[in-house]
């Protein structure tokens, strides 16, 4: 079994073929991420109702909770990228994961300062040391932790090692930020999904009509994503074949 | 063993390694690491005996008496089981109504906390006017699911 | 939703707006980050042909 993934993995992962192909599905996610989020933004900003307790000052949950959700995903990215460049020993996964990490900041720094703006006029302050806000934030940590890290190496093949095993321990705290609602008592309010999602009881919290424009901001934030690490895994993977002819031919140098 | 099994086996230990100190760490600090105590919490004497410690709840409906000429709120904070009243002096977050979720701030004196702080705790629910959910006001821990409804059958 | 409502966001437009700038900003300079990124990667690439032709 072991064989046929390792088999798979390195086709997809040589970086003259990645840097072909990846170039057509970026264009491609950067189209439906931009038509996404701007009918996301008509949605939340002008479509959706006023909420029945918090009136419009609602509307931040379309930035804030799309952002949360890709400040774990990007941090489980991380983690799947560091665990493949370390066990099969491949360039390109340390590649995405360098190009990933100051995405996931970004979204992890969105996501705390938003939360904030919403906390002050509903929560009366703009932070709390909470279970969740502490958690959240230490996950900004582990991602600045990750980037000065990889950076931190005379030789840039310790460094990618060395951010794989940060960002693979550190995606412990992913499941500790999602479960800190349940776990603690928090200020923070619980998640807006519940039930389970593979025995058809997965409900929401959210009604429909405010909830549509909520999902179509994360699918294009899911998608500005997929177009940004691709763009960036680019310059990356030519970061790390600096002397190969297919890099030289990929630049258009002699 | 390949070179690669045993890079995935070393892996795999130190997964389950940090895992394991991570759930007993958590376990161990589980009180330190709750913003807030339950009424109830208060009654099986897991609050400071001296200090000021959170108190979190949901207002109880009719409770809520204003001093007239004054920045002062008396009511009722209650998990649906335990309540304590509460007294405040000062300005009250926006979203502070009977049936809503608190976290105060501050000390026992005599039976009633004495708050200095008032925030107030949002419900996972969100929906326009109008529409009864039962996600209005937030879950907390021990007390029954529903929010106001359950406090206003449960006196 | 009329335009008053929508600029003054019932009273919030204090923490709407600047939730959804912030947002887009830090977007937006993830893709000049990325820009900038690809140069140096190119420039790179560029030079280490230039001191591999020097050396040879």
């Amino acid at each position: 079994m072991s064989g046929r993934w390792s088999r798979w993995i390195h086709r997809w992962a040589s970086p003259p073929y990645f840097y072909r192909v990846s170039r057509p599905w970026g264009r491609a996610f950067a189209v439906v991420s931009f038509v996404a989020i701007a009918i996301g933004l008509y949605g939340g900003l002008w479509l959706a109702p006023p909420d029945f307790q918090q009136g419009n000052g609602f509307r931040i949950i379309y930035m804030h909770v799309p952002s949360a959700w890709m400040s774990l995903f990007i941090f489980v990215f991380l983690a799947v990228c560091g665990l493949i460049g370390l066990i099969w020993r491949i360039k390109l996964a340390h590649a995405m994961a360098s190009a990933a990490a100051p995405i996931g900041a970004a979204f992890t720094a969105i996501t705390l300062v938003t939360g904030s703006l919403w906390a002050k006029p509903m929560w009366g302050t703009f932070w709390v040391w909470d279970a969740r806000l502490t958690s959240e934030l230490i996950l900004f940590f582990l991602y600045l932790g990750v980037i000065a890290l990889s950076r931190s190496f005379e030789n840039p093949q310790t460094g990618d090692r060395a951010a794989a095993i940060l960002a693979i321990v550190g995606a412990v705290d992913v499941p500790i930020i999602h479960y800190s609602v349940d776990w603690w008592q928090t200020l923070h309010q619980g998640s807006i999904f519940r039930g389970n999602p593979f025995d058809g009881h997965l409900h929401t919290t959210v009604a429909p009509s405010m909830l549509w424009p909520l999902l179509v901001m994360w699918l294009g934030f899911m998608c500005y994503f997929g177009a940004l690490v691709l763009w960036r895994a680019r310059s990356e993977i030519l970061l790390r074949q600096l002397d190969t002819d297919w890099a030289r031919e990929a630049v258009g140098a002699p | 063993m390949t070179p690669r099994r045993q890079r995935m086996f070393m892996l795999a230990a130190m997964i389950v390694a940090v895992g394991a100190s991570v759930f007993f760490a958590l376990r161990a600090l589980h009180g330190e690491l709750l913003y807030y105590l339950t009424p109830t919490q208060v009654a099986e004497g897991r609050a400071p005996t001296s200090g000021d410690f959170r108190l979190g709840g949901l207002v109880l409906p009719g409770s809520v008496r204003r001093h007239p000429g004054s920045m002062t709120v008396r009511f009722v904070l209650t998990d649906g089981h335990h309540s304590i009243p509460v007294v405040f002096t000062g300005v009250l977050p926006d979203l502070f109504r009977p049936g809503q979720g608190v976290v105060a701030r501050g000390d026992l004196v005599k039976g009633t906390f004495v708050a200095n702080e008032i925030l107030a705790k949002h419900g996972p629910g969100y929906h326009p006017p109008g529409i009864h959910s039962r996600y209005n006001a937030p879950h907390i821990p021990g007390s029954l699911p529903g929010g106001t409804t359950a406090l206003v059958t449960r006196p | 939703m009329t335009w008053s409502t929508f600029w003054s966001m019932g009273g919030f437009a204090l923490y709407v707006w600047p939730a959804f700038g912030f947002g887009f900003l830090v977007m937006v300079g993830n893709l000049v980050a990325a820009v900038r990124l690809e140069k140096r990667a190119r420039r790179e690439v560029r030079e280490a042909r230039e001191t591999h032709d020097l050396e040879s």
